[in-house]
């Protein structure tokens, strides 16, 4: 390898470095050339929150004496050579200015040694100037050691807050990359305190737990390889939801970016699972082609543009969706049964020809449920069945749940093979019905109920400008609404689902919808008809409305047959699962 | 206070109390009932502000008094025992000793002075209805009355009392349900709208004999329950719904094309087996007419398709006509006569069932948007 010096064109354009602002900032260079020299062990050592001492080690592959000598200048790099090379990096720096631009603004010490040499060789330079370099002995790899970050820069100096917050940044830099690169080992100590100490070779969830320690234990992995992109990764349980993005990490080719688009896509893959505040927690990495990204556009390089986003996000969406669809099935495999070996036997024969998890929800699945059957009095029979009369009494109708009985008239007890839920039987209905909304629709086969009665109301006038501006789309979506005089509007159609009539706060509700799209500049109708569709369902609903068991199992029937089953479509849970072993832990009987 | 009732007694009045003693609500107090015993009976008093119930249960009176019980505790309790009589005896403080038998119980009880009052009406008649026939009519349009609370004229029972009958009429803007009965003497005309639990208790207290006696008052309304005999039984009293009822004449057709004469329980049979591929009870069937045909057709793509073939005297045009079978179903359920007409103009105005000379219920057709 040899650093050289780039040269005039390509250093033209190159966006202009970011000077270094802050310790996490000298971090993340540091970091990002260890990486860069395929170093599989990494660790910082800070004090005084890196404005003392700053020295990051790692196992890399080190320089030569004469790489070493010129690294320190500016503009010198051995990681491009050609104008084309900008348009396909694959390293983490690219610019050749970092160790300029840090060796400017304080005492820089680099020890460094190639697996060739025998010796080591450590430059030392102050202020930008070259003091001496020296042969020491050293491992290989390379250790830089930063002191006295900006003594020589007073107002520099002044803007660094508190000592906890640079330790924080720091920490940010150092954990974005450990979650980037789960393979490689990190550790971060300062004043002899640890606080990061990563083993290399992890996988990325025990990574995330070991770094973010109590986001929450569902996590729904993701693996996929998409037209241009692969995705692998974990996104959240709606239920760990937060109220912020910070929580959302998006590594693009091992490299940390923030990007909207990316948030977007993820966002909207998680749409009517959520609501409307809340946001999931992700981790993904995404490796895509390097000349489908742009990493030169932020000083920092924490951002990235791609050359077709909108088919990144296609792509990362689906990726998204597929992972919640399969995560969410009800039953999880690895949960112990609580169900009785006897039964289990008596059904063995299907257990082994079925793998356990998925079929749950497109067979019916050969689960065998002797006491329900008895209880529902499908089955004839009276006390205990034997092994072939269970089999041979077998109803069509077998269903993987049994429904224990209900609360308030709203929860629903419902035992399934691995342990018991608790279902709202007003947020199951919502799915259901918004489900079936969103197909009729689409499929232009809207049922709609015209009114006998009319209803009308006053509203304000600008409100009601408004609601008829839009009323061709109202009306795609079953509405029917009339002018009716001064300032009053008449509905004289509503979609079949609109149970409980509450007409009026439904069309209150929809005129804040179309007030706040209308401020975001990207307003477009489908967001319209979506979140309409939010709130017809909800209205169409009943809570505290007595079902019967034989209701709720359609119900849980119906629920089942969908791809996103576990919440209603404002994002409030459907049902929520206890296995055994929850179960267990609940009663400290783990 | 000391009283002797019969267990059987006891349990009827505090059964009918305790739906409305509701011990939820912010006032503790109402989940108690009065119990005040008086004369030969002892009276026994529940309300939620909106109703007021007042039964009266024969008992033997030792010691006259007044207080009030937990209404759910003392229900259960009642029905559990096994002995046939109970005594009641009011200590100081409201404690409330019960003995049954060999059982004998010590429940606590507050004053009646925190317990609502509820307003007097003795001074005033009312209009005679046979429980029977007013049983009837609730049962024939009640299902029809809205849930919907921003249309809350129509979260009641239109009764309208004209001259020499009574009509009901309830409706939830979707179909409507009108029925009248005879009154025995003639009464001003007024109309009220009472609201749709007060409709549910008074259902609940309607027996196959004896009258009923309506007394109206600005924004409230009486209704005296009357055994055989003429005594008085019990008393509902409901706050009314204040506004104005949709003008219903309006929205009955005053004109139909066509009209086919439907056996009830067949027709009432077919649209639930039908309605069975719905997915959802809101789910439109078809009901389509050719010459001496009528077909229900209903389907779901993921349940299943279903027909049923009714034949029949029709001579008119083909039509087909979608309607919510569950509007279908309330008003078969609810009926009683063996035959009832089916009349319409077409696919898209209101349609109407019949049944006799007093009943109707127009019902509008679904679409597909
Ligand atoms: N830890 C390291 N191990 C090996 N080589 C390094 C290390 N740090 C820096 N270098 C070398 O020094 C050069 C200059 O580093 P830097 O100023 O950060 O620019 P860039 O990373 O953009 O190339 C790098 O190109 C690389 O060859
Ligand atoms: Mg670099
Ligand atoms: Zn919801």
């Amino acid at each position: 390898m040899n650093i050289h010096i780039l040269d005039e064109e390509i250093i033209k354009r190159i966006a202009a470095g970011e000077v270094v602002e802050r310790p996490a900032s000298v971090v993340k260079e540091l970091v990002e050339n260890a990486l860069d020299a395929r170093a599989k062990k990494i660790s910082l050592e800070l004090r005084g929150a890196g404005r003392l001492l700053i020295r990051l080690g790692d196992d890399g592959m080190g320089m030569e004496k004469e790489d070493l000598l010129i690294s320190v200048q500016r503009h010198t790099t051995s990681k491009i050579q050609r104008v084309e090379d900008m348009d396909a990096i694959t390293s983490l720096g690219f610019r050749g200015e970092a160790l300029y631009s840090i060796a400017a603004v304080s005492r820089m010490e680099i020890t460094t040694r190639t697996k060739d040499s025998v010796v080591a060789h450590r430059l030392r330079v102050e202020g930008g100037k070259v003091l001496d370099c020296l042969e020491v002995g050293a491992p290989v790899g390379t250790t830089v050691e930063i002191r006295d970050l900006f003594w020589n820069t007073p107002a520099r100096l002044k803007f660094l807050k508190s000592p906890q917050t640079e330790l924080n940044h720091v920490f940010e830099v150092m954990a974005h990359h450990a979650l980037a690169r789960s393979d490689v080992g990190f550790q971060l100590r300062e004043c002899e305190r640890s606080l990061m100490d990563v083993a290399p070779n992890q996988d990325l969830l025990s990574r995330i737990k070991n770094i973010y320690q109590g986001l929450g234990e569902e996590w729904m992995g993701l693996d996929f390889k998409g037209e241009t992109l692969q995705v692998k990764g974990y996104v959240s349980h709606p239920k760990m939801a937060r109220g912020d993005r910070s929580y959302q990490f998006f590594f693009v080719n091992g490299r940390p970016v923030k990007s909207p688009a990316l948030s977007y896509a993820l966002e909207a893959s998680f749409h009517s699972l959520l609501p409307e505040a809340k946001r999931p927690l992700a981790f993904l990495l995404i490796q895509i082609d390097p000349r489908e990204v742009d990493v030169n556009v932020h000083p920092a390089k924490r951002e990235v543009r791609f050359k077709s986003p909108s088919i990144v996000q296609d792509q990362l969406r689906e990726a998204v969706r597929r992972a919640l669809s399969i995560s969410y099935a009800p039953s999880s495999p690895s949960t112990p049964s609580v169900w009785p070996d006897r039964v289990r036997e008596a059904v063995g024969t299907y257990f082994q020809s079925q793998s356990h998890s998925s079929e749950m929800k497109e067979s019916p699945a050969p689960r065998l449920w002797v006491k329900s059957m008895d209880r529902h009095g499908s089955g004839k029979s009276e006390g205990a069945l034997s092994q072939e009369a269970a089999l041979e009494n077998f109803p069509q109708r077998v269903r993987s749940f049994r429904v224990l009985g209900c609360f308030d008239d709203l929860y629903w007890v419902i035992e399934w093979e691995d342990g018991l839920s608790l279902m709202d039987q007003h947020a199951a209905h919502e799915r259901v019905l918004y489900e079936k909304y969103l197909k009729d629709w689409r499929s232009r086969k809207l049922e709609v109920q015209p009114l006998l009665l009319p209803t009308n109301f006053e509203l304000a006038r600008e409100d009601h400008g408004l609601l008829l501006e839009h009323q061709g789309l109202l009306k795609n979506l079953g509405f029917g609404l009339e002018e009716f005089g001064d300032g009053a509007l008449l509905i004289n159609q509503v979609p079949s689902y609109c149970q409980t009539q509450q007409l009026k706060e439904l069309i209150l509700d929809i005129l804040d919808d179309l007030k706040t799209l209308r401020k975001t500049f990207s307003f477009n109708e489908s967001q319209l008809e979506e979140k309409i569709m939010l709130r017809a369902c909800k209205s169409a609903v009943k809570a505290h409305d007595t079902m019967t068991s034989e209701e709720i199992e359609r119900l849980v029937d119906d629920l089942l047959t969908l791809e996103l089953p576990y919440t209603c479509p404002h994002g409030r849970p459907t049902l929520i699962k206890f296995t055994a072993n929850d179960l267990a832990k609940m009663f400290k009987r783990k | 206070m000391k009283a002797k009732c019969r267990k059987e007694d006891l349990l009827y009045g505090f059964g009918q109390v305790q739906n409305i003693a509701n011990s939820r609500t912010t006032l503790p107090i109402l989940g108690n009932v009065l119990v005040d015993a008086k004369g030969e009976e002892v009276t026994l008093t529940a309300t939620d502000l909106e109703i007021g119930i007042k039964v009266k249960i024969p008992s033997q009176i030792k010691e006259e008094g007044i207080t009030t019980l937990p209404a759910k505790k003392m229900f259960s309790l009642i029905r559990e025992l096994s002995h046939q009589d109970l005594e009641i005896e009011v200590e100081s403080n409201h404690l409330t000793n019960i003995y049954s038998g060999s059982s004998f119980f010590k429940i606590v009880g507050s004053s009646e002075l925190d317990f609502p009052k509820l307003p007097s009406f003795d001074h005033k008649k009312g209009l005679l209805l046979d429980q029977k026939s007013f049983k009837d009519l609730i049962r024939k349009t009640s299902y029809a009355i809205s849930k919907d609370e921003t249309r809350y004229v129509l979260n009641g029972l239109l009764i309208s009392f004209q001259k020499d009958k009574v009509v009901v009429v309830a409706t939830d803007g979707r179909r409507l349900a009108y029925a009248q009965g005879e009154t025995s003497q003639e009464a001003p005309e007024k109309d009220v709208i009472l609201p749709a639990k007060a409709v549910q208790e008074i259902a609940k207290l309607l027996k196959e004999e004896g009258q009923v006696e309506c007394i109206l008052f600005e924004n409230q309304a009486a209704f005296v329950f009357k055994t055989p005999s003429g005594q008085d039984e019990c008393v509902v009293i409901s706050r009314l719904i204040e506004g104005n009822f949709p003008n219903y004449k309006q929205v009955i057709p005053s004109q139909v094309k066509e009209r086919v004469v439907l056996n009830r329980e067949e027709f009432f049979s077919a649209v639930r087996r039908v309605s069975v591929v719905t997915h959802e009870k809101s789910s439109l069937i078809k009901v389509a007419l050719k010459k001496n045909l009528l077909t229900l057709t209903a389907q779901t793509p993921e349940v299943g398709e279903a027909k049923e073939e009714i034949p029949l005297a029709y001579e008119g045009e083909e039509v087909a006509i979608a309607f919510n079978p569950s509007y279908l179903i309330d008003v078969l359920r609810n009926l009683e006569e063996e035959e009832v007409t089916f009349e319409f103009n077409d696919s898209l105005s209101p349609g109407m069932i019949r049944s006799g000379n007093s009943f109707l219920y127009v019902i509008m057709p679904m679409r597909i948007a």
